[in-house]
C-alpha cells in the first residue's frame, strides 16, 4: 500500500515538470470526450438494430478538443503575463501613424473620404450593396451605442424602432407615392413618438428589468407586424418601395445603388458628426454620469426620469432613420427583417467594437455584417460563430476590439486663470 | 437659520429608522450630526435631500441670497439640488469611468442652460458655457488639490482622493448647506487631518452638516452637535457638553468620546 502511494507520489511530482496547461488541456479533452461519448460515439443503426461504436471520432474528439483548449490556455497565459513594452515594431508604427494623423488630421480624413466615395465606382454592384447594409448598421450601431453605450441603458428591442422607421416610409410610398426625402423625418419622428411611449412607463426600471421590457417589445412589435395584415400587409411584407430621388433625374439601377451608397455615406457622417457633438455636451455628460451611478446624478441636479426619456428618444431617432434608409436601398421590407436576431446583432456591434466606442462601432459592423457575407456557405452556423466571437471577445478583449479612449482636457496658463 | 428640520420621522415596515427628529442649522455653522451604527443619520440625510420621502415632517431651507425658502417635502432630488443642497454618500458615488474633470463638470450641470440643439449645432451659448465650465471644473480642482489627476478616470484615484473628488463635485454646484456622510471613515491620520482643514476653509464660504464617527475630528470642527440614538434625538449641545453628557456616553457604550 504505502508503494503505491509512493509511486504515486512518484508520479505527481513527474508530472510537475510537465507544463501546467498540457494537463489542463488533457483533463479538458477526457472530459469532453466522456460527455460527448453517448451521442458521437454510440450510434445506433436502427435498421439494422445494431449499435456502431465510432472510435474513430472518438480520437477526433479527444485530440480537437486537447488542441483546441491547448491554444485556449496559452491564449489566456500569454494575455496575463503580456509584457508592457512599448519599443516593439508595432507599437512604433501605430504610435508613428497616430502621431502622422493627429498632426495632419483634416488631410488623412479627406483622403479616406475621397477613397470610400469612390469604392462604388470601381466595386460590382454586388459588393456595394454589402457596404451599404454595413454603414446602415453602422448607423444602427451609433444610435444604440447611444442608449447603451452612453446611457447604460440595456435596449434589446432596437430594432422595432428601425421597423418603424423602415414601415413609416414603406407605407407613405405605398399609399400616397411620398418620396424618400420627405418621408425621412417623418420616419425618425414616428420612431421618436415609440421611443417614448416604449420609455414613459420603463424609466423607472435598470438592468435587467429594462433588458427584458424592451425585449418583450420588439417582439410585439414583430408580431404585430406579422399579423395586422390589411395595414401592413403581413408577412409578405411591402415590395417596390421607392429609390431616393435626385432632382427628378432617371439613374441607371447602377447609377441608382451608387446614389443610395453616397446618401447612405452622408447619413452616417452626419450621424457620427451629431453623436459627437452630444457626447462632449452638458447633456451628453448627463447620460454617461446616469450609466455610472443614478443616485449620484439625482444629487447632482440631473432629472433622472427626463434624461432617460431624452436618451430612448435619440437612440430611436436614429433607427428610424437607418431603418427609411433600410427600406430605401432594398425596396422590400417584411418583418423578417426587424426580429429579435437583429437586435441582437446591433447589441454586438456595439459590445464587440467597444461600449461607448464610434471607431469600435464601425469596425464592429464590419465584422458583423460584412465577413458574414463571405461566409454564406456557413449560413447555419452564424449563430454559433456570434456566440463563440462574443465569448472569445469577453474574455480577451473586454473594453471591445476599438474601446473608448477618454477625452483629455489641456490646459493653459490662461484657462485657469480665467 | 439655513435650515429647518421638523418633526421628521421615516419609517421602513415596523422599524422607525427617524423618530421625531427635529432640529436646525444656522448660516455659517459645523453642524455635526453623531451616533452610533443603526442611529438613523444617513437616513435623515435621505430624506433631507429627498432620496426618501419622510413619513412625517418637512425640511424647510432659507437661502438668503437669493431670498427664497424652500419646503422640501415633496421635492425630487435634482429640485433640492436647484435649492442649492448638495451632499456625498457615506459609501462614495462617484462616475467611476469619467475622468476626475468630468465628474466635476457634471457638477455644474444645474449652473448651465445650454440644451441638446445647442451642443447640435454649436450654438454660442454652447461654446461659451463649455469655455466657462472647463474653466471653473479645473479651479474647483485646484481648490481640492486634485488638479494633477484631471484627466485620469475616477476609478483609478486612491481611496482618499475619491473622497475629496467627491466633496469637489458636491462643491461645484454652487451649495450653501454641504451634507458631509462620514468624510473621514477611511481616511488614515494624516489625511484625516488634511480633510479637517479642508472643512475649515470650505466652511468660510459654505454652512456645513456633517455626519462622523471620528470624535477628535468633530470635537474640533463642530459648532454644535445633535446626538441620534435610534433614530431619536439624545443630545444636542456644544461639543463640550456632549463629552461630558451621561446618556451621550452610555448610548456610546461607556466608550471614551474625545478619544
Ligand atoms: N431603505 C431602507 N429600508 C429599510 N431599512 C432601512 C433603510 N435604510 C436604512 N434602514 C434602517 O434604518 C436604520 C438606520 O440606518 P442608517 O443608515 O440611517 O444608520 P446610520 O446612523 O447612518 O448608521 P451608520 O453609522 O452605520 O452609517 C438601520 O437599522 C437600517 O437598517
Ligand atoms: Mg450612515
Amino acid at each position: 500500500m504505502s508503494k503505491f502511494i509512493s509511486n504515486l507520489r512518484r508520479s505527481y511530482r513527474l508530472l510537475q515538470g510537465v507544463p501546467k496547461f498540457l494537463i489542463q488541456s488533457l483533463m479538458v479533452s477526457l472530459w469532453f470526450a466522456i460527455l460527448t461519448f453517448p451521442i458521437m460515439v454510440i450510434q445506433v443503426n436502427y435498421t439494422a438494430n445494431t449499435v456502431e461504436w465510432q472510435w474513430g471520432r472518438l480520437l477526433l474528439i479527444l485530440f480537437g478538443g486537447f488542441a483546441g483548449s491547448f491554444i485556449w490556455f496559452l491564449a489566456l497565459d500569454r494575455k496575463d503575463n503580456k509584457p508592457s513594452n512599448t519599443s516593439g515594431t508595432y507599437s512604433v508604427i501605430k504610435g508613428r501613424l497616430l502621431d502622422y494623423y493627429a498632426s495632419h488630421k483634416k488631410l488623412v480624413m479627406a483622403i479616406v473620404f475621397a477613397i470610400i466615395l469612390l469604392i462604388p465606382f470601381a466595386s460590382s454592384s454586388y459588393f456595394t450593396r454589402v457596404l451599404i447594409s454595413a454603414m446602415i448598421m453602422m448607423v444602427l450601431g451609433v444610435g444604440l451605442n447611444i442608449v447603451v453605450g452612453f446611457g447604460g441603458l440595456l435596449n434589446l428591442g432596437y430594432a422595432a424602432f428601425y421597423a418603424v422607421g423602415a414601415y413609416t416610409y414603406g407605407l407613405l410610398n405605398y399609399h400616397f407615392g411620398i418620396g424618400f426625402w420627405i418621408a425621412l423625418p417623418i420616419s425618425a419622428f414616428t420612431s421618436v413618438i415609440a421611443g417614448l411611449l416604449v420609455a414613459l412607463p420603463v424609466i423607472r426600471l435598470r438592468g435587467d428589468y429594462l433588458a427584458i421590457i424592451t425585449l418583450a417589445f420588439g417582439e410585439i412589435t414583430r408580431i404585430v407586424l406579422e399579423n395586422w395584415g390589411e395595414f401592413t400587409f403581413g408577412p409578405s411584407g411591402i415590395k417596390g418601395i421607392d429609390k431616393p430621388g435626385l432632382f427628378g433625374i432617371d439613374l441607371s439601377p447602377r447609377g441608382e445603388i451608387i446614389y443610395v451608397y453616397i446618401v447612405v455615406f452622408l447619413v452616417l457622417l452626419l450621424t457620427i458628426l451629431i453623436s459627437r457633438r452630444m457626447e462632449n455636451s452638458r447633456i451628453g455628460r448627463t447620460w454617461e454620469s446616469l450609466r455610472e451611478n443614478e443616485i449620484a446624478a439625482r444629487s447632482m441636479g440631473i432629472n433622472v426620469p427626463r434624461t432617460k426619456l431624452l436618451i430612448f428618444a435619440v437612440g430611436a431617432c436614429i433607427a428610424g432613420v437607418a431603418g427609411a434608409l433600410f427600406a430605401t436601398n432594398i425596396s422590400y421590407i417584411n418583418p423578417k427583417s426587424f426580429a429579435l436576431l437583429e437586435s441582437i446583432k446591433i447589441l454586438c456591434v456595439v459590445v464587440l467594437g467597444g461600449m461607448g466606442s464610434i471607431p469600435g462601432v464601425i469596425v464592429g459592423s464590419i465584422v458583423l455584417q460584412v465577413i458574414p457575407e463571405w461566409l454564406r456557405p456557413l449560413q447555419d452556423y452564424r449563430l454559433l460563430v456570434f456566440g463563440a466571437l462574443l465569448v472569445v471577445m469577453m474574455i480577451f478583449k473586454p473594453n471591445g476590439l476599438f474601446p473608448k479612449v477618454r477625452k483629455s482636457y489641456v490646459f493653459t496658463k490662461e484657462e485657469s486663470e480665467q | 437659520m439655513i435650515m429647518s428640520v421638523e418633526n421628521l420621522s421615516m419609517v421602513f415596515g415596523g422599524l422607525r429608522a427617524v423618530d421625531d427628529v427635529s432640529f436646525h442649522v444656522n448660516k455659517g455653522e459645523v453642524v455635526a450630526l453623531i451616533g452610533p451604527n443603526g442611529a438613523g443619520k444617513t437616513t435623515v440625510f435621505n430624506c433631507v435631500t429627498g432620496l426618501y420621502v419622510p413619513t412625517h415632517g418637512d425640511v424647510f431651507v432659507y437661502d438668503n441670497e437669493n431670498v427664497t425658502e424652500h419646503k422640501l417635502r415633496g421635492m425630487t432630488p435634482d429640485q433640492i439640488t436647484r435649492a442649492r443642497l448638495a451632499r456625498t454618500f457615506q459609501n462614495i458615488r462617484l462616475f467611476d469611468e469619467m475622468t476626475v474633470l468630468e465628474n466635476v463638470m457634471v457638477g455644474f450641470h444645474v449652473k448651465l442652460k445650454s440644451r441638446l440643439f445647442d451642443a447640435i449645432i454649436r450654438t454660442s451659448l454652447h461654446k461659451k458655457e463649455e469655455k466657462s465650465v472647463l474653466a471653473d471644473a479645473y479651479s474647483v480642482l485646484e481648490y481640492f488639490q486634485l488638479e494633477e489627476h484631471a484627466n485620469d478616470v475616477a476609478r483609478s484615484l486612491p481611496y482618499g482622493y475619491r473622497r475629496r473628488l467627491e466633496i469637489a463635485r458636491a462643491y461645484a454646484t454652487d451649495p450653501i448647506l454641504l451634507l458631509l456622510d462620514e468624510p473621514a471613515a477611511g481616511l488614515n491620520p494624516s489625511e484625516t487631518e488634511e480633510l479637517s482643514k479642508l472643512i475649515i476653509r470650505l466652511q468660510k464660504e459654505i454652512t456645513i452638516l456633517l455626519i462622523e464617527h471620528d470624535m477628535s475630528m468633530v470635537m474640533k470642527l463642530a459648532d454644535r452637535i445633535y446626538v441620534m440614538d435610534h433614530g431619536q434625538l439624545l443630545a444636542h449641545g456644544s461639543p463640550d457638553e456632549i463629552k461630558n453628557d451621561k446618556d451621550v456616553i452610555s448610548a456610546y457604550l461607556g466608550e471614551p468620546i474625545d478619544a
